[in-house]
């Protein structure tokens, strides 16, 4: 992949947050690249900053957290931009925040205004980013609530956030997402409030949406299962560090990292036999203020080396031309660590 | 007389009825009811699991608290068998009557971050249901306390803290010793596992398995979450809009469901594995119905791609297709549907 092709390339980007009691370190170190009309998945258990890396390429961050290092290069048009290195608040991000990457929120139900009507509120973007009357940009909203599957689009347009039921949420907001016809699509748990056949219906509406109109999309989720169905590329993430990186086949059928590896073999799956004991990851996430020195998965890791991987912290280097890995079992750590 | 149909059941639901009413207006005016749930008949046979799943708001929560008496049903039976081998319909008990019997049937919530009190500490917590239960001697709690906290994995040096010092899977540890303090023989759990992570949740699976082998407990496992039921249950039911519409074996429902509903549900899960991506979809359209204002029929005919003019118009009832297997579906034997493949 040459650079040309990508559409954003993430290095070694870092959101810390410095609070009262010391600095959060959310994302300490991510790289991935994106190519246009892919998917790629960010997986990862709570307090991973998952979240926060989507929040992140769009630099709208809650405080006080900012990005403290690395780059988002944004090929906009054949323009490569630094999303990181410029004002939050200035024109060229404006232009690319909502019309050029576009954001699918979790829970539709707090992300929607309750006193403003679902219609206005998507039509309100529509003028913002696109040249349209308030006349056109309701007839687009319209259609858009079509391509989304939203019945009576015409009335529906008038209703407030209220009236629609869970999976008609998630629709409007993705029908919201695309209404500027975003060449990335970032979507943060976009189905984990709903219910499985719900679920299946709005990943069906994703794909569908993302191969009509050539768009790429960064899934950002818990659930390997919905990564499995739907991604290209995956990168796992470990308390803030990118812990492996490469294509959907070889993170589930050949997982490098022992915490990828941990993390597939505690799963229950549905097509794995009833009663059987489940392998788990020892002991529980550590505490945001609390991170143990060198690699932190090292005091869960069953591959763990002593001396090494308790003292050094891993590089996230690449493997070969698709994967990446932080993990010394990988890499030499004499000469590799950070 | 109540009693109990089968000798190896513990607890039989029969015609279980649960409305909410729905009032409006400044006279507060009955205007209709939520049939949360409506006539369900399910059993739990001792020391099994018994899987109960659904979509949000088809009644598995609200049937599973009226199983303890949480929540009044509305009409129906609760036949438990008591630890001294009386039977005894706990729909009709008032709260004195129930009070002996409460120790015998316990439960887990799910958030265990809203289900711990803050300003208690775990000897407090865990050791409550002993004071209220009359273990008034403060060693003695202290004593089975200790017991208690190691049977679920914690330190019982850990008992003077608060649950704040506490990860989400070492809480809902906390709300399983506190369910477990009084030796049930039933434990009632409300989508255990569901708000906590991943590599956590298999802790805590594996840890209500060793349990239940350990204290020969019978479950009662609501869930969403169909990969999690599969792993723990003996058998499943299947609820939909306050219906029961399949009960079975977990090995035969998975493999073979006979509702079309399930099979739905079953499709819709999505598998880890991206070798096995489905090629050819099968999703439900629609939405679950409104139990304010359930369609006619069969509740399930405006999603089903099987339906015919009976399902339109005549209420499907809960019966025995095969030994063990119950299925509520006008077409239940014409129909070959597919789960899921090994």
């Amino acid at each position: 992949m040459n650079d040309k092709e990508k559409l954003l390339s993430v290095e070694d980007l870092k959101i810390h947050f410095p609070t009262d009691e010391g600095i959060v370190k959310a994302v300490d170190g991510v790289s991935f690249d994106l190519e246009a009309g892919k998917t790629l998945g960010i997986v990862g258990e709570s307090g991973c900053g998952k979240s926060t890396v989507g929040k992140g390429i769009l630099n709208i961050l809650e405080k006080p957290g900012r990005i403290v290092g690395g780059s988002i290069y944004w090929n906009s048009d054949g323009n490569k931009v630094d999303l990181a290195a410029i004002n939050p608040n200035s024109p060229t991000m404006r232009s690319v925040r909502g019309s050029e990457i576009a954001l699918v929120f979790q829970e539709p139900m707090t992300s929607f205004s309750p006193v403003h009507s679902v219609g206005n509120q998507i039509i309100e973007m529509i003028m913002l980013h696109k040249d349209m009357n308030k006349k056109e940009a309701k007839e687009w909203a319209m259609e858009l609530f079509d391509m989304v599957g939203i019945p009576n689009a015409s009335t529906r347009v008038n209703n407030y956030a209220h009236e629609f039921s869970g999976g008609l949420r998630q629709r409007a907001m993705i029908a919201m997402a695309i209404s500027c016809e975003p060449k990335l699509l970032i979507a943060d748990e976009p189905t984990t409030a709903l219910d499985v056949t719900t679920q299946a219906q709005i990943l069906d509406l994703l794909q569908e949406l993302q191969q009509k109109h050539q768009m790429a999309m960064i899934l950002i989720t818990h659930n390997l299962g919905v990564v499995a169905e739907v991604c290209d590329d995956v990168s796992v993430m470990y308390l803030g560090r990118g812990a492996e990186k490469g294509p959907v086949d070889s993170i589930f059928h050949d997982s490098k990292h022992p915490y990828t590896k941990g993390l597939l073999e505690s799963i229950p799956s549905i097509n794995s036999a009833q009663g059987e004991r489940l392998k788990s990851i020892v002991g529980t996430i550590p505490a945001p203020f609390n991170r143990p020195n060198g690699c932190t998965f090292h005091p869960r890791c069953p591959s763990s080396i002593k001396g090494v991987c308790d003292t050094y912290t891993p590089k996230y280097l690449p493997l070969n031309n698709e994967e990446k890995v932080s993990c010394f079992l990988h890499h030499d750590p004499e000469k590799e660590v950070v | 007389m109540t009693q109990i149909d089968d000798k190896n059941n513990i607890l039989e639901v029969k015609n279980l009825t649960k409305y909410f009413p729905i009032k409006s207006g400044f006279f507060k005016r009955l205007v209709g009811n939520v049939q949360a749930v409506d006539d369900v008949n399910f059993n739990l046979i001792e020391g099994e699991t018994l899987g109960l799943v659904g979509e949000s708001g088809c009644g598995k929560t609200t049937a599973s608290r009226c199983v303890l008496r949480a929540v009044d049903p509305t009409s129906g039976e609760i036949n438990f068998r008591t630890s001294d081998g009386n039977t005894v319909d706990m729909a009709s008990l008032n709260s004195r009557e129930l009070r002996p019997i409460r120790k015998e049937i316990q439960m887990i919530f799910q958030d265990p971050f809203s289900s711990l009190n803050a300003r208690m500490t775990l000897l407090d917590i865990v050791g409550e249901p002993l004071l209220v239960n009359g273990v008034s001697n403060r060693d003695e709690r202290l004593e089975r306390v200790s017991e208690l906290l190691t049977l679920v994995g914690l330190r019982p040096e850990y008992m003077q803290r608060y649950p704040h010092a506490f990860s989400g899977g070492e809480r809902q540890r906390i709300g399983i010793a506190r369910a477990l303090a009084l030796n049930p023989r039933v434990v009632v759990a409300d989508e255990p596992v569901s708000a906590l992570d991943v590599s956590v949740q298999a802790q805590v699976i594996n840890l209500l398995m060793d349990l239940q082998e350990q204290l020969k407990l019978t479950y009662l496992f609501v869930a969403h979450d169909l990969s999690v039921v599969k792993q723990i249950s003996d058998r499943v039911a299947v609820m939909y809009v306050g219906k029961m519409v399949e009960i079975a074996s977990t090995k035969k429902i998975f493999e073979k469901p006979l509702h079309p509903y399930t099979e739905a549900l079953l499709n819709a899960v999505p598998v880890p594995d991206p070798r096995k991506r489905k090629s050819e979809k099968k999703h439900l359209s629609g939405e679950v119905a409104n139990p304010a204002s359930p369609p006619s029929g069969c509740y399930f005919h405006p999603r089903c791609p099987y339906a015919q003019d009976i399902c339109k118009t005549t209420k499907p009832t809960l019966e025995e297709v095969q030994p063990g297997r119950f299925v509520s579906c006008h077409r239940a034997k014409e129909l070959d549907l597919t789960g899921i493949a090994k």
